[in-house]
C-alpha cells in the first residue's frame, strides 16, 4: 500500500508513471520550489549517512581486521581473531555483569518515578514546588552529581560514615570492590527518576477522568483503580520510558568514570569494579587505540540493546492483543 | 485542559465515601505527604552536604574527625581559591569559566543551526509536495529509530582518520555533526507544523509571499513553543555533555576544554592533593551546576513543558 502511494503521489517510481500514460495528472512537472524541498529533505538523511552511517560501517569492517593505531590504511584481515579474543576476555564478561547490575537501577528508577508522580497527582499542597524540585537532578550533569556523591561517600569526612560512626572506604577498597558499584547505583537512582516523574506526571493528566468515575461506580478501591485505570492509561509512556531506560542503562558511562577513574594500568576502580561495557570500549578503543577490539564490543552492546528492546516491544504487543 | 478541575486520581479523598472511615483516608493522606517529604529531603541532601562543605575552611577539616555539619566560621576560601589556585588557569581566567564559554558556543552554534534546518525540512514536509516525499520521510523516520548510541565511541576512529582529533580540529566532531537537521527533530516538528492553518499560508501565497518569506514571517513565529521545547532539550544535553568532551578534548590543550571536562579534570587534580581541599572541590561542583539551575528556576515552566512535550507525543 505504501509502495503504491509513493509511486502515484510522488512520481518517484518513474516506471509506473510511464506505464500508465492514460493518466496525465501524474506526469506533472515539479516546480523549482519543490526541488528545493526535495534537496532540503535530503539534509537529515545525508548528514546521518556521513556522521553515523560511515563510522558504523567502518567499525563493522574493522571487526574483522588488525590495525595499527586505528589507522584504516593499515587494515589487515585477521580471520575473526578479534572475536575470539573478546569472547575469551574475562574483563569483557565482568564488564557485562557490572553493566547488567547497574542497568537494574533503571528499573528501580522507573518504579520510584511512577510512585512519586502518582503521589504528586493526589492534589497535595505544595505539589508545584515539589515538582520543580524533583526535576532538578535531570539538569545536573552526571559528573557534578557523581562528585557530590563522592563527597557523601568519602571515607574520612563523608556524611555517611559520620552518621553511622563507621570508617568504611566505600570508593576505593580493593578488598570490597562491590561497594563502589553500590555508590554508582545510588548515584543513578538519585538522579534518573527526574525525567520519569515529569513524563508520568504529564501522562497521568491525560487519563480520562470519567474512567475513574466509572470504576468507582463499580465499587473499585483505590488500588484497583490504580491497577485497572491508571496503569492502562499510561502504558504508552511506560513503554517509552522502559525502552529509553534499557538503552541508557546498558550505556552507563559518565558516573563510573568519575567514581572509578582509570589507573595508569588501565584498571577501572578497585579490582576493576567500575568497568562497564561502554567504559571498556572507551579504554580499549580510545585510550589504548585498539578500535577493532572496541568495535566487537560495540556491536555486542548494540545487539544486546536491540534484542532486549525487541522482546519488550513484542511482549507489549502480545499483551495488547489479549 | 478543561478536565483539569475534574481530574480524579486513584487515591483521591473526594472519591472516597465519607462514611467509609475518615481515619483511613487521613492516614493515607499523611503517608502521601510523608513519602513526598522524605523524597524531597533525599534529593536535597547531597546539595546541602556540598553547600555546607564549600563554606568550611581547610583549617577546620584539619582538626575534624568526621563530616562538619555546620562550620564554626563561614569561609569563602573554596570559592576564592577557584580564582587563584586553579592549576589549569590561563591568563587569570579560571578553567571553569573558560570551559563555560566553550560549552556555550559549542552547544549553541549547532543547536541554532540544526533547529533552523530541522524546521525548514519539517516545513517542506508539512506544506509542500515534492519528489519522493513519502519515501524520504520513511527513510527519515527509520533513521530516527536506529540506536546509534552504542557506536558513539567507535565513531572516534572515523574522526581520527580524517584528522579531526588533533589540535583545534578536535572541536569539529563536537560541532559539525550537530549542525544539520536531525531526523528526530524533523519528525517531532512536522505534526506541529501540520497543525498550522493552511488558510493562513494560502492567503500569504495570494499576497505574493514566497517560500522563504512564508517561512520567516509565518512559520518561525508560529512554531515558537515547539522550538523552545526542542531548544531546552538540546541545551541541557549540550551543557551536560561529558562523554563527547572526554572523547575528543581529553588530550587537547586546556583552552579547548568544555565545562564538564574542566570540572572533571579539576576534581581529578584535587583528589590527588594531600591537603584535602574539600571546600575547593565542593565549590567547584556547585558552581558548575549553578548556571543551569538558575536558568531552570526562572524558566521552570518551559523546562517541564518542553521535556514532557517531546515524550507526550509518543
Amino acid at each position: 500500500m505504501i509502495k503504491n502511494e509513493i509511486m502515484t503521489a510522488d512520481g518517484c517510481g518513474i516506471g509506473t508513471v510511464s506505464s500508465t500514460p492514460k493518466k496525465p495528472l501524474k506526469k506533472r512537472k515539479w516546480k523549482s520550489v519543490q526541488w528545493l524541498c526535495f534537496g532540503l529533505a535530503l539534509i537529515p538523511i545525508i548528514s546521518f549517512a556521513i556522521f553515523n552511517g560511515v563510522p558504523v560501517v567502518l567499525s563493522f569492517i574493522s571487526m574483522f581486521t588488525n590495525m595499527e593505531n586505528n589507522d584504516l590504511t593499515t587494515m589487515e584481515w585477521n580471520a575473526f581473531q578479534n572475536f575470539v579474543e573478546v569472547f575469551r576476555d574475562e574483563r569483557f564478561w565482568n564488564a557485562w555483569k557490572t553493566t547488567f547490575w547497574l542497568a537494574t537501577a533503571q528499573i528501580v528508577t522507573l518504579v520510584i518515578a511512577l510512585i512519586i508522580s502518582v503521589l504528586l497527582d493526589q492534589k497535595v499542597k505544595g505539589a508545584k514546588i515539589m515538582q520543580v524540585l524533583f526535576f532538578i537532578p535531570y539538569i545536573c550533569s552526571s559528573v557534578a552529581v557523581a562528585i557530590m556523591w563522592q563527597w557523601v561517600f568519602s571515607k574520612d569526612f563523608g556524611i555517611l560514615n559520620s552518621i553511622f560512626g563507621t570508617n568504611i572506604d566505600w570508593l576505593n577498597d580493593s578488598q570490597h570492590p562491590s561497594r563502589l558499584i553500590w555508590c554508582v547505583y545510588i548515584t543513578i537512582v538519585w538522579s534518573a527518576p527526574a525525567y520519569g516523574i515529569v513524563m508520568f506526571k504529564a501522562a497521568l493528566k491525560n487519563v480520562n477522568p470519567s474512567l475513574y468515575e466509572a470504576a468507582e461506580l463499580d465499587g473499585a478501591n483505590a488500588f484497583q483503580k490504580f491497577l485497572h485505570v491508571t496503569l492502562p492509561g499510561i502504558k504508552s509512556v511506560t513503554l517509552f520510558l522502559l525502552l529509553a531506560s534499557i538503552t541508557n542503562g546498558l550505556a552507563v558511562f559518565d558516573a563510573v568514570t568519575v567514581l572509578a577513574p582509570i589507573s595508569w594500568t588501565g584498571v577501572a576502580g578497585p579490582g576493576d569494579a567500575g568497568l562497564t561495557i561502554n567504559y571498556y570500549i572507551y579504554i580499549k578503543g580510545v585510550q589504548q587505540s585498539e578500535m577493532e577490539y572496541a568495535s566487537v564490543m560495540s556491536w555486542a552492546l548494540f545487539l544486546v540493546t536491540f534484542v532486549i528492546s525487541f522482546f519488550v516491544i513484542r511482549a507489549r504487543n502480545k499483551a495488547a492483543e489479549d | 485542559m478543561k478536565s483539569k478541575s475534574l481530574t480524579l486520581s486513584a487515591f483521591d479523598i473526594k472519591s472516597e465515601n465519607k462514611n467509609k472511615g475518615g481515619v483511613r483516608v487521613r492516614i493515607g493522606r499523611l503517608l502521601v505527604y510523608a513519602i513526598l517529604i522524605i523524597y524531597s529531603l533525599w534529593l536535597l541532601m547531597p546539595f546541602f552536604v556540598i553547600l555546607v562543605t564549600s563554606f568550611t575552611s581547610n583549617a577546620e577539616y584539619a582538626e575534624a574527625t568526621g563530616y562538619i555539619w555546620w562550620p564554626k566560621n563561614f569561609s569563602f576560601e573554596g570559592y576564592e581559591r577557584l580564582f587563584s589556585d586553579d592549576p589549569y588557569m590561563i591568563g587569570g581566567i579560571p578553567s571553569l569559566l573558560r570551559g563555560f564559554f566553550n560549552t556555550m558556543w559549542i552547544t549553541l552554534l549547532p543547536l541554532f543551526s540544526s533547529l533552523f534546518m530541522s524546521l525548514l525540512v519539517a516545513y517542506c514536509y508539512s506544506k509542500y509536495n515534492f519528489p519522493c516525499k513519502n519515501l524520504l520521510f520513511m527513510i527519515t523516520v527509520t533513521l530516527m529509530f536506529v540506536p546509534t548510541g552504542a557506536f558513539s565511541f567507535v565513531s572516534y576512529m572515523f574522526y581520527q582518520n580524517i584528522g579531526w582529533t588533533e589540535g583545534y580540529a578536535a572541536w569539529l566532531p563536537m560541532i559539525v555533526p550537530g549542525l544539520f537537521a536531525g531526523a528526530g527533530t524533523v519528525f517531532f516538528l512536522r505534526p506541529y507544523l501540520e497543525g498550522i492553518n493552511k488558510e493562513i499560508i494560502e492567503a500569504a501565497q495570494i499576497d505574493g509571499m514566497g517560500f522563504w518569506q512564508i517561512f520567516f514571517a509565518i512559520i518561525i513565529p508560529l512554531s515558537k513553543p515547539a522550538l523552545i521545547a526542542q531548544f531546552i532539550f538540546g541545551f541541557v544535553g549540550g551543557y551536560n555533555n561529558y562523554s563527547g568532551a572526554l572523547l575528543y578534548l581529553n588530550d587537547q590543550i586546556e583552552s579547548m576544554w568544555t565545562l564538564q571536562l574542566s570540572l572533571q579534570k579539576l576534581i581529578a587534580y584535587l583528589s590527588t592533593s594531600a591537603s584535602g581541599d574539600y571546600a575547593f572541590r565542593c565549590a567547584t561542583a556547585l558552581l558548575a551546576m549553578l548556571p543551569l539551575i538558575i536558568v531552570y528556576l526562572f524558566c521552570q515552566k518551559f523546562f517541564i513543558e518542553g521535556i514532557s512535550f517531546g515524550g507526550g507525543k509518543e
